[in-house]
């Protein structure tokens, strides 16, 4: 018997080690995530479910406020995240380089970002991008440009957004760079010098195709997480002026809370978790399949 | 050629300054906001030097919700949840990236899948579920469902690749038991991924705040950032000075958590994935 | 080494599963049950903010008073986060809820059978109550919530700015004196405009919304049908753009814009019900004694000039237990004068009309100088009632947008409020009027 269980538990062990992630997990994500499937499907009503098959798919589908909630996640979505990581990609490389001294602080002050709390973030960036009090047009007029209507303009609204992600997580996927960063053995940059490359060549032949797999993970976590934006413009512009910043999840949560339509909103989030899925799917294929 | 040189360094420090200064002005004004008293924080041009109301402030704060209470909470929620994912997804992480077992595939495709998933639709089902096994405004409705996250599996996942498969063979080869090998060898090597997984959990669930809104029914067993955003209320009375306060005393507990795991952090992300 | 701190977060796991479970209790809202002697009733009561605060003492008192029934406040968010869901499950939610009046409707929409029917208690008291109290709590001729608190809206103005320009607030009967006078006061005072609210975000609504309430605007016709093209609607909408044309207001996209401008002294008068006062007390603490209370300018002489915005209603669950216990509670809170000075307290204004005449209703208020409630009281005998009907979200995130495509996109206001008719009939289900 104990032979058994010696010869096999090579092949049994692995099941046993996720069993306790998985049971919590079935219970936990899978079956809400079922029964919101299930909702999806049907109309809400106090009494109980009532099966409607895709009508909710349609409504969506042929709401143009839905059509605008999307459109306006994906124009934020192909704005803020390349910069994002192009910003952290630099600021990585400018931390890890040998020259910079206190590199400590510089890590701990640009991720010091992410632990913000919402209360002081909404109110700290409504204050900077005030149109007339806040301190960037304040700053801009005394360089004799006209204030920017941050709040009252559809696009500058959504460049405020992008502005405020750019500024919380930066940092955060700069680290998470630098650390894929000083996994890149110091040699080859040395055969580089001695082949005779300089920084910037050194920077886009050399390193970043390197930083390939870490690009690809930051790549799909940011484009899932700003795909499912929703704080930024909830704290900061409620998705005005004119919808304008609405975005799909903003909308689908209004459906929940607002509506109590709660079939619909299920419905909606599964349509974006599609988005998701083959916006991922492109990224993984395009990069020549990285390991994921 | 050295003036170059001495000017890039320069450029590099005045960015990197900027940036530094940029990532935490905001947590400047949080702090000098909550040492203001109300009038002045209205105030146009506001007020940046910090002034002595910061114990008024704090007092005001307590009177309003019990501060210490909320920080309690969410350091036990926290720290118990983030210990028990970085465990079980260790666990899990290591079985999918070195075994190869029937299902494996198709069993971590759910997981991405789900991760993919808005939090928002789950809400009212798992409202549901703790309604109908009583655990509404306890901590065991803050803790059990976040007792597991896909992404911790995906993470350890991905870091557990890099870790040589020789030494799990002569382990194994050793007489070491499957469980053994993951506990006395693995593990203590993943240790820095542990902590960036740890910190990056700690953060996502002391954030988390629409779950206990909607679970916690009393003011002593909210969460800290639940606490604060019930003070803020357009459409009445909103005192921001002790808010502040109160965002100021949030934010200790993760600041030290990071000053001291940065080390960890940095290299436990990408642990030797980067082939050289 | 490495192998203890494992055991040690593996049995720290343990150990808090074990001690959470210690250490709570179970879901249900009520601890005992009507056989057990001698134990008191538990009921639960959800709200928020100020209403919240106002209940922590006004259950305290209850609790103290008699042992039958033992009142526990719930703290919950504005926006029902936890309300609604445990509407929706059937189970968990409070013997009492707080609803906003203009979400009530919608509530008895979607949860038909969750609300006890206090007809019997309040139909021989509906006229006890103002009738801006009633704006949400019918269904099918049967009263399911009873008015808490109403918002009787005025100009609040600064004292001293009118009497730097010269003007007397008497006078300021119609709209169109109100903004000649403003032309007057902004060409004699630098940097202060005559009034504040929302030109560019969704806020504009409210202003809108005062205006349209003052002359009987409304949102459906007598058949339910969406009516957003009526009179009233859109003759407030004009002065809206009227008053931006004109170039007399100062534009507070949100809130905290707004207190901004009041302590900041950019604007002369702000137009708000009642519960403003806590703000400008505590935000502009320095500016006592320098703010007055002027009703609504009218559009035409001797116009109606009284308008609601907010107020609240308190409903009893059909998931509670002891729904005797809770209608004794709020007729403690609501139908007594002890309660409602409790209320008043807390700066929520009574629907409840026989509290009008009380002593403390008359008191001095130390900011304003004046008693602030008997002022807003006189404000308050004639609000025209609006109908939010069932789907208010519905129909005001159209109106939303219409406001900006006339504001700042310079589209027609019937052809953009016909607009909103159409996304709102969308949303709704509900044809449109005409």
């Amino acid at each position: 018997m104990k032979d058994f269980f010696r010869k096999n538990m090579k092949n049994i062990s692995p099941y046993l080690f996720i069993a306790p992630f998985f049971m919590l997990f079935i219970v936990f994500f899978l079956y809400p995530i079922f029964y919101s499937l299930v909702l999806s499907f049907s109309k809400w009503t106090s009494g109980g479910l009532e099966f409607v098959g895709i009508q909710n798919y349609l409504y969506l589908l042929t709401d143009p406020v839905f059509w605008k909630s999307l459109v306006n996640t994906g124009q934020i979505l192909v704005i803020q995240v390349p910069i994002m990581l192009l910003l952290a990609c630099i600021v990585a490389v400018l931390i890890n380089s040998k020259h910079t001294k206190y590199k400590a602080l510089f890590r701990l002050g640009f991720f010091v970002p992410v632990i913000i709390d919402l209360v002081t973030y909404s109110l700290v960036f409504s204050l900077m991008f005030n149109e007339r009090y806040g301190i960037i047009n304040q700053f801009l007029t005394s360089i004799g440009i006209e204030g920017i209507p941050w709040f009252s303009n559809g696009i500058w609204a959504k460049v405020m957004i992008a502005i405020a992600m750019t500024w919380r997580w930066t940092g955060y996927n700069s680290i998470i760079i630098l650390s894929g960063l000083q996994s890149i053995p110091g040699t080859i940059y040395e055969a580089a010098t001695i082949d005779g490359a300089n920084k910037i060549d050194t920077f886009f032949k050399i390193t970043i195709p390197m930083l390939k797999p870490v690009l690809l993970f930051c790549m799909i976590l940011s484009t899932i997480g700003t795909l499912q934006l929703f704080t930024e413009p909830y704290m900061l512009t409620k998705g005005g002026p004119n919808n304008e910043t609405l975005t799909a999840i903003y909308y689908i949560y209004d459906r929940a809370f607002g509506s109590f339509k709660f079939g619909l909103a299920s419905a909606g989030a599964y349509i974006v978790t599609t988005i998701i899925g083959i916006l991922s799917y492109i990224q993984l294929k395009v990069s020549d399949g990285g390991e994921i | 050629m050295n003036n170059k040189k001495e000017f890039t360094k320069i450029l590099v420090y005045i960015f990197l300054g900027l940036g530094l200064v940029i990532s935490i002005y905001p947590f400047y004004w949080m702090l000098t906001a909550s040492t203001l008293n109300e009038a002045q924080i209205f105030k146009t041009p506001p007020k940046m030097i910090p002034a002595g109301n910061f114990l008024d402030n704090l007092s005001m704060l307590l009177d309003q919700m019990p501060i210490w209470n909320g920080l309690f909470n969410s350091l036990f929620v926290s720290t118990v949840t983030t210990a028990s994912i970085v465990l079980l997804s260790a666990l899990a992480g290591y079985a999918f990236s070195k075994f190869n077992f029937k299902g494996s595939k198709i069993l971590f495709a759910v997981i991405l899948l789900t991760m993919m998933i808005p939090y928002q639709v789950t809400i009212v089902p798992l409202f549901i579920i703790m309604m109908k096994l009583g655990w509404i405004n306890s901590y065991k409705a803050l803790i059990i469902p976040y007792l597991v996250t896909p992404f911790g599996v995906f993470l350890m996942r991905q870091q557990m690749f890099a870790f040589p498969e020789e030494l799990i063979e002569s382990a194994r080869v050793d007489g070491c038991s499957e469980l053994g090998i993951f506990f006395r060898i693995v593990l203590p090597n993943m240790l820095p991924s542990c902590a960036a997984l740890a910190i990056i959990t700690f953060l996502q669930q002391w954030g988390n705040f629409m779950w206990p809104l909607i679970v916690m029914n009393t003011q002593e067993k909210f969460t800290m950032p639940l606490m604060l955003s019930m003070l803020v209320a357009p459409g009445q009375v909103t005192k921001y000075g002790p808010i502040m306060v109160g965002s100021v005393i949030g934010i200790i507990p993760i600041a030290i958590l990071f000053i001291f795991f940065q080390k960890q952090f940095v290299s436990g992300m990408f642990n030797g994935s980067v082939k050289g | 080494m490495k192998r203890y701190s494992i055991m040690i977060l593996v049995s720290l796991l343990a150990l808090s599963i074990i001690v959470s479970g210690c250490g709570s209790k179970g879901a249900s809202n009520t601890g005992a049950n009507d056989n057990d002697k001698g134990k008191p009733a538990e009921i639960s009561i959800a709200s928020w903010n100020l209403q919240a605060d106002a209940l922590d003492e006004a259950a305290e008192k209850f609790n103290a008073s008699q042992s039958e029934v033992k009142v526990n406040v719930r703290r919950v968010s504005n926006s029902y986060d936890s309300i609604v869901p445990a509407l929706t499950a059937g189970i968990g939610a409070p013997d009492i809820v707080a609803v906003q009046m203009r979400d009530f409707a919608n509530f008895m929409g979607k949860f038909p059978d969750q609300f006890v029917d206090l007809s019997d208690e309040l139909m021989p008291r509906k006229d006890e109550f103002s009738d801006a109290g009633w704006g949400a709590s019918t269904k099918d001729g049967k009263i399911y919530a009873i008015p808490v608190d109403i918002a009787p809206t005025a100009v609040y103005y600064r004292k001293d700015y009118f009497e730097e320009a010269g003007i007397n607030p008497d006078n300021l009967t119609t709209w169109d004196k109100f903004m000649r006078a403003g032309k007057k006061l902004q060409s004699k005072l630098d940097g202060v405009k005559m009034t504040t609210f929302s030109l560019t975000s969704n806020e504009t609504y409210d202003f809108w919304q005062m205006i349209a309430n003052q002359l009987g605007g409304r949102f459906y016709d007598e058949q339910g049908k969406i009516d957003f093209t009526n009179e009233a609607n859109i003759k407030a909408m004009k002065l809206v753009k009227e008053l931006k044309e004109k170039d007399l207001v100062v534009d507070s996209p949100s809130w905290n814009d707004r207190v901004r401008a009041v302590v900041n002294g950019e604007t002369a008068t702000i137009v708000y019900p009642i519960w403003w006062a806590g703000t400008v007390k505590t935000q502009a603490a320095d500016q006592a004694g320098k703010w007055g209370i002027m009703p609504l300018p009218a559009f035409t002489e001797g116009g109606p000039n009284q308008a609601n915005l907010g107020g609240s209603v308190f409903a009893v669950t059909t998931q509670s237990e002891h729904p005797e216990a809770a209608w004794k509670f709020l007729k403690y809170l609501l139908l007594t004068e002890e309660g409602q000075k409790i209320q008043m307290d807390y700066g929520l204004f009574p629907a409840w009309k026989p509290f009008y005449k009380s002593e403390s209703f008359a008191t001095v208020d130390k900011y304003f100088g004046f008693s602030l409630a008997k002022r807003f009281g006189e404000l308050a005998t004639d609000i025209p009632a609006m109908k939010f009907g069932q789907y208010f979200y519905d129909v005001s995130r159209p109106l939303e947008t219409a406001f900006g495509q006339i504001l700042n996109g310079n589209k027609d206001i019937k052809e953009a409020f016909k607009d909103a008719e159409k996304a709102a009939s969308k949303a709704s289900g509900l044809p449109v009027s005409k």
